[in-house]
């Protein structure tokens, strides 16, 4: 039977167009939402207009609120990295007791739910005095970002090529100067891989943010949240659309600059 | 030689540059070990100690279980573990069944273009944040918005049904927004299953049904079983999605805490959490016994 | 003589395993010296360590008379060939090639030169700006080692380097490196399991198994010597006759083989030892070429196989002991299984190892 006239194949791609459709649905509407001209949920929209962006651009709170969201995502982001490329290397360069302990101690956050984690956080804050402060939530993000920047940087240097390390440092290069110019090379897939997740972990956060917050100092999707739970105006449409917008090109950016492979291990892994 | 002479092995002492070595590992795991006990496992303590002994609440604070037994003694409690269980259950079992076949069918298309692009529209959601595809749903599903117009436009129905602020509402947006984390671990699988072992079997005799069943599925078992453990263990301590699908009206665990949470009740809240977190250990534990098996099945095929 | 490197009584041990059992070494400066023997008997261990990229347990490293034993691998006059080769394939040749002199901070013109030069060395003029995926395997090999030259060790290490060439360019390689290493003059430590090249190649052979060294000679001493008899089985092929010395004085050596008495020139114990009497086939003559021989015996012809060049046979002697003989292929005319056959070699040939 030719492939192309298999019905069972058929039915199969029909139906993953279908699946397709319904993953785009909600962003298209959206959308479709964001230049409606009616200040209340209704479909077909009775016009369209720009109002909606032009209201957005009024909304201080929401501006303010993107930049922490920036902010406290950049710092996390950088942050794993650093630290995450530090223990995979300890990890996965040197045997020594107590390794698998230090591994599952590493990856503990990733099964305990970020609303647990998130009540707990507040409460350790308050005992700080550190509530409200974007350094709480930088931590709190940190602690949901690194186990990742593990896990990924870990998998990366147990593939990278050990002997070349062997061959720079026979060659005469200290260990930083190794790191740097032989291992740091080879990781660079999972390095952007974990980054760019790390990132985008941190930016949609909200389960854990949701109570580190103060009202005048929120991020961006807690203040989408309780903007949302107040009014349903398609101001939230206008902002949905552009951080679409912004995802786009973050998508274009991950498919030119990542493997599929690796994407797909990532999100195998449970990255989320 | 005299056989005396031999002299026994003595590990030498070999000086700073030995131990500088030996203990090489601990400047790099040093900030990471730092920062992860000091604060997500002095977290996790606080979380303990809170739910026993509620120091941040007025008055004097004692030795106290009555957080716990309030809630393991009133069966509205129950119900809601019951309820954001059995959502859990429905949400992974729909995402299977649309996410099992949808694998199946990437891997099946033969042009690299489409099956990347597939791979982008089953990926690029997860760029979007929670709250904006929450949203898009309550576009899409309110009385007044896409689907019930479309339905009423068919002559489906005369009068909206009702999608959100209920059960409805919370697993469609569940399943669209958990998809990908269940495609994809089933796609690192299928493509594994080479075309040598299906044409092997097609060749005893097997008809495509018994060749599904016999080879496929247990080959993929493995990406099936992980695919559901973090679709479910992400099911159930979800907050964003079925709060404002479910408008308040369906009460799950993490709505639990978030009420607790509002209503300064840090107490209960912390024993919710830690429920909430014990559900997510046992079922981990459980479907990875589950999981290892499936592996040295998948192992047994392939060899 | 200068000793470029030398092992004291070194071991390395991982958990359980002795991969380096008390080893000591001396290797000569400008020498050509090999580690030889079966996979997993600690040659790259050995290698490592002089390196500086594996550290002993037990024992002392010199390396010109300084004491290296704990110094990491950037800090030594050492460089390596590695087996695989580990070529930075994101670099270019050059890059890879100036790697080391970078590191030196040695000016760009300087470097420029000495990259251009070793390049002409190992005879890839003007392949410094090619990616390292465009090299053949060959090619490969030789920029490995214009990297490892480049800096002007002062022992270079070598790993097997030839092992993932095909048999051809490797006999070929060989010819080339021995060369090489003439005319820089540079100590090589050449590490290969192949007793061909090994034997083809080094001015001096120690022989390893497990993990320890059983003896150090040039290629010719450890052929017609060999002191253990591991030695013996593992470089070329050897017939074994296990014996006790009945005599040995100045005018010779008579070993006890079964009922034979076996006449060798000298032996490694005293009279009433048990010892091994070790035979090269090459060694042993059948029919008339046997007459006149200090060994000499009658047996019988049980099996003869072509092999081009060369004839084996397979013969009983009429004491019990089987031996294969290996012979021209004009001098094997007339042998058939069943025939009777004089057998015998000369008394300089028996080799008598001890134990
Ligand atoms: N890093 C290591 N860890 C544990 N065992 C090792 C290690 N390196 C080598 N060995 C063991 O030491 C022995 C010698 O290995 P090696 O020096 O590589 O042998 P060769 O190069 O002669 O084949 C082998 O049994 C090998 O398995
Ligand atoms: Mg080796």
């Amino acid at each position: 039977m030719r492939p192309g006239r298999d019905p069972v194949r058929l039915a199969l791609l029909a139906f993953l167009w279908l699946v397709v459709a319904f993953m785009l649905a909600p962003i298209v509407f959206t959308l479709v939402f964001a230049f409606s001209d009616a200040s209340y949920l209704i479909f077909p929209p009775p016009g369209y207009s720009l109002r909606w962006f032009a209201k957005l651009f009024e909304q201080r709170a929401l501006f303010a609120a993107a930049i922490n969201s920036l902010v406290v995502a950049t710092a996390a982001t950088l942050a794993s990295l650093v630290v995450g490329t530090a223990a995979a290397l300890g990890l996965v360069r040197y045997r020594f007791f107590g390794r698998e302990l230090l591994r599952t101690l590493f990856l503990a956050p990733l099964i305990v739910p970020r609303i647990a984690f998130g009540v707990a956080m507040l409460i350790y804050a308050v005992v700080l005095r550190r509530f409200g402060g974007l350094d709480s939530l930088f931590l709190a993000h940190l602690m949901v970002t690194l186990p990742f920047a593990i896990s990924i940087l870990t998998a990366a240097l147990v593939s990278a090529d050990r002997s070349l390390e062997e061959a720079a440092a026979d060659l005469g290069a200290p260990p930083l100067v190794t790191f740097w110019k032989v291992t740091l090379p080879q990781i660079r897939t999972g390095l952007a891989v974990s980054g760019f997740f790390a990132f985008i972990v941190s930016w949609d956060q909200v389960e854990t943010s949701l109570f580190l917050v103060k009202t005048d100092n929120m991020t961006l999707p807690v203040a989408m949240f309780y903007y949302l739970q107040r009014q349903q105006d398609p101001v939230i449409a206008a902002l949905s659309a552009l951080l679409i917008g912004v995802a786009a090109v973050g998508a274009v950016i991950a498919v030119l600059t990542v493997n599929p492979r690796d994407l797909q291990r990532v999100l195998s892994a449970g990255g989320r | 030689m005299a056989q005396a002479a031999i002299p026994q092995i003595v590990a030498r002492r070999g000086g700073w540059r030995a131990a500088l070595r030996r203990y090489a590992h601990v400047p790099l795991l040093t900030p990471a070990v730092g920062l992860t006990v000091a604060v997500f496992w002095v977290c996790m303590a606080v979380l303990v100690v809170m739910s026993v002994y509620p120091f941040l609440a007025a008055g004097t604070p004692r030795l106290t279980l009555a957080a716990w037994q309030r809630l393991l003694g009133d069966p509205y409690y129950w119900g809601v573990v019951g309820t954001t269980l059995r959502l859990a259950f429905v949400v992974t079992a729909l995402a299977l069944a649309l996410g099992y076949p949808a694998a199946y069918a990437i891997s099946k298309i033969q042009r690299p273009g489409w099956a990347l692009a597939a791979y982008v529209v089953l990926f690029a959601p997860i760029l979007v944040s929670v709250v904006v595809r929450t949203y898009g749903w309550l576009l899409l599903l309110s009385n007044t918005g896409v689907v019930n117009y479309l339905l009423r436009a068919a002559g489906l129905v005369r009068e909206p049904i009702p999608l959100i602020f209920n059960e409805t509402g919370i697993i469609i947006a569940m399943v669209h927004i958990l998809l990908p984390f269940m495609v994809f671990p089933i796609l690192s699988v299928v493509g594994q299953v080479g075309g040598d072992l299906k044409e092997a079997a097609m060749d005893l005799g097997a008809n495509r049904w018994v060749t599904f069943r016999r080879v496929t599925l247990p080959l993929t078992a493995p990406g099936v079983i992980s695919g559901c453990q973090i679709v479910f263990t992400l099911t159930i301590s979800a907050f964003v999605t079925p709060f404002l699908m479910g408008g308040g009206r369906v009460q799950i665990l993490s709505g639990l805490i978030y009420r607790d949470m509002e209503a300064v009740n840090l107490g209960f809240a912390s024993v919710v959490a830690l429920v909430l977190l014990a559900l997510a250990v046992v079922i981990l534990a459980a479907s990875n016994v589950l999981a290892r098996r499936a592996y040295r099945r998948a192992e047994v095929e392939r060899a | 003589m200068d000793v470029d490197v030398e092992l004291r009584e070194v071991s390395k041990h991982f958990g359980a395993i002795v991969a380096v059992d008390r080893v000591s070494l001396a290797i000569r400066r400008g020498e050509f010296f090999s580690l030889l023997g079966p996979s997993g008997c600690g040659k790259t261990t050995t290698l490592r360590m002089i390196g500086g990229l594996e550290f002993p347990t037990a024992g002392e490293i010199l390396l010109r008379g300084a004491v290296v034993t704990d110094l990491p691998a950037y800090r030594r006059a050492t460089n390596m060939v590695f087996q695989h080769l580990a070529l930075f394939p994101h670099l270019t040749v050059f890059e890879n090639i100036a790697f080391g002199l970078r590191l030196r901070r040695e000016p760009p013109s300087v470097i420029a030169r000495k990259v251009d030069g070793v390049l002409q060395l190992v005879d890839l003029p003007g392949y410094g700006g090619r990616e390292i995926h465009q090299l053949s395997g060959g090619q490969k090999q030789r920029v490995a080692i214009a990297r490892a030259l480049v800096n002007e060790p002062a022992v270079l290490l070598l790993d097997e380097p030839l092992g993932s060439l095909d048999l051809k360019l490797r006999l070929a390689m060989q010819t080339e490196l021995k060369a090489l290493q003439h005319r820089v003059g540079t100590t090589f430590i050449y590490v290969t399991h192949d007793q061909g090249e090994a034997l083809t190649m080094s001015d001096r052979i120690a022989v390893m198994n497990l993990g320890r060294v059983e003896q150090v000679a040039t290629s010719q001493e450890i052929y017609a010597r060999p002191r253990t008899r591991f030695v013996a089985g593992f470089i070329g092929e050897a017939n074994f006759l296990d014996g006790r010395v009945a005599h040995a004085g100045p005018d010779g050596v008579l070993v006890a083989v079964n009922g034979l008495r076996v006449r060798a020139e000298a032996a490694p114990a005293p009279a009433g030892a048990a010892v091994t009497v070790s035979v090269r086939p090459e060694h042993v003559k059948l029919g008339v070429a046997a007459d006149g021989a200090a060994n000499r015996w009658t047996g019988r012809i049980e099996e003869v196989t072509f092999m081009g060049a060369v004839v084996r046979a397979r013969v009983a002697l009429d004491g019990g002991p089987r031996l294969v003989a290996e012979l021209h292929n004009d001098a094997a005319a007339g042998l058939a299984p069943g025939a009777a056959v004089a057998v015998g070699w000369a008394a300089g040939h028996t080799v008598v190892l001890a134990g």
